[in-house]
């Protein structure tokens, strides 16, 4: 980050718990989780789901991960979908074209609450399953890095990371 | 009031179709399209009373769908649904013709203020 670049503010559970609420139309609760070393994450035994934010230039700046178990459901509450159509997709540990459509959505949209008046804009490139590479390196040097415990009130939750320069 | 909605996510014309209709405006008929071009072509033939449109589509993103029905001659009441928005992109929007920028998410209520504001 640039000498003079204010930080980028990260949001609070209470903002996301608002926001996510609003878009899914539904009762969300969100509560602050331990931000652990992505690294430590055993993506053979958990599957999770990354959104790529980049910055006008293409560069990697930002991200939204998910585990698939709240990927799935924000995607299923979006469009009104049966908890059990998120329930199947998280047994085959694929979220399907359509719950992927969703999230991607989900995800596109979340990228408000990292983008700020003074701080390099982001932007969604990309859905991708797992955990890259290069966002546990940017985990490890962004000065924004949070978690969220995220649930929806008639379906199922998980939590939700963001990251950004 | 005839609506026009141009979104390259079906999901989020859904959302966009169902939150028009819970704000309460009187909506008889609905076009959808999965972007700007298609949407400039649907213009002639559905006639509509009010296009809602994505910002960021492939093929003509909304800004250039806009310009392109305002050179035309074309003058219906035009507003942006977009995830992105800074004060350029609302300048621009306006400077282009648009009524409206409703940023994601929103809801009927905020949907039924603004856009009730500028349909008759």
């Amino acid at each position: 980050m640039a000498l003079g670049t204010p930080a980028r503010r990260m949001p609070i559970p209470e903002d996301v718990r608002d926001f996510l609420g609003d878009l899914l139309g539904k009762a969300v609760s969100v509560s602050k989780q331990p931000v652990s070393d992505l690294a430590e994450i055993d993506l053979t035994d958990e599957k999770w789901v990354t959104g790529l934010y980049m910055n006008k230039k293409d560069l990697l700046i930002g991200a939204c991960i998910a585990e698939l178990t709240l990927a799935a459901n924000a995607g299923a509450a979006l469009a009104m979908i049966s908890q059990q159509v998120a329930k199947e997709a998280v047994e085959s540990g694929e979220l399907g074209e359509n719950l992927r459509d969703n999230f991607h959505e989900v995800v596109d949209i979340v990228s408000a609450l990292l983008n700020g008046p003074s701080v390099p804009h982001l932007r969604l490139t990309e859905l991708v399953d797992g955990i890259p590479d290069e966002v546990i390196e940017l985990s490890r040097c962004a000065n924004g890095n949070k978690r969220y415990g995220v649930t929806i009130v008639g379906y199922q939750g998980g939590t939700l990371g963001l990251i950004g320069l | 009031m005839k609506v026009l909605i141009a979104d390259d996510s079906k999901t989020m014309r859904m959302i966009v179709l169902r939150t028009l209709r819970q704000s309460g405006l009187p909506i008889d008929d609905v076009f959808e399209a999965e972007d700007g071009a298609i949407a400039l072509a649907a213009v002639a033939t559905f006639a509509p009373d009010l296009i809602m449109s994505d910002w960021n589509m492939p093929n003509m993103t909304g800004i250039e769908f806009l310009t392109n029905l305002r050179a035309s001659g074309n003058q219906t009441t035009f507003g942006f649904v977009t995830s992105e928005s800074n004060p350029a992109m609302k300048e621009q929007a306006i400077a282009g013709g648009a009524a409206f920028l409703i940023t994601k998410p929103f809801d009927a209520e905020r949907v039924a203020e603004v856009v009730g504001a500028v349909v008759s």
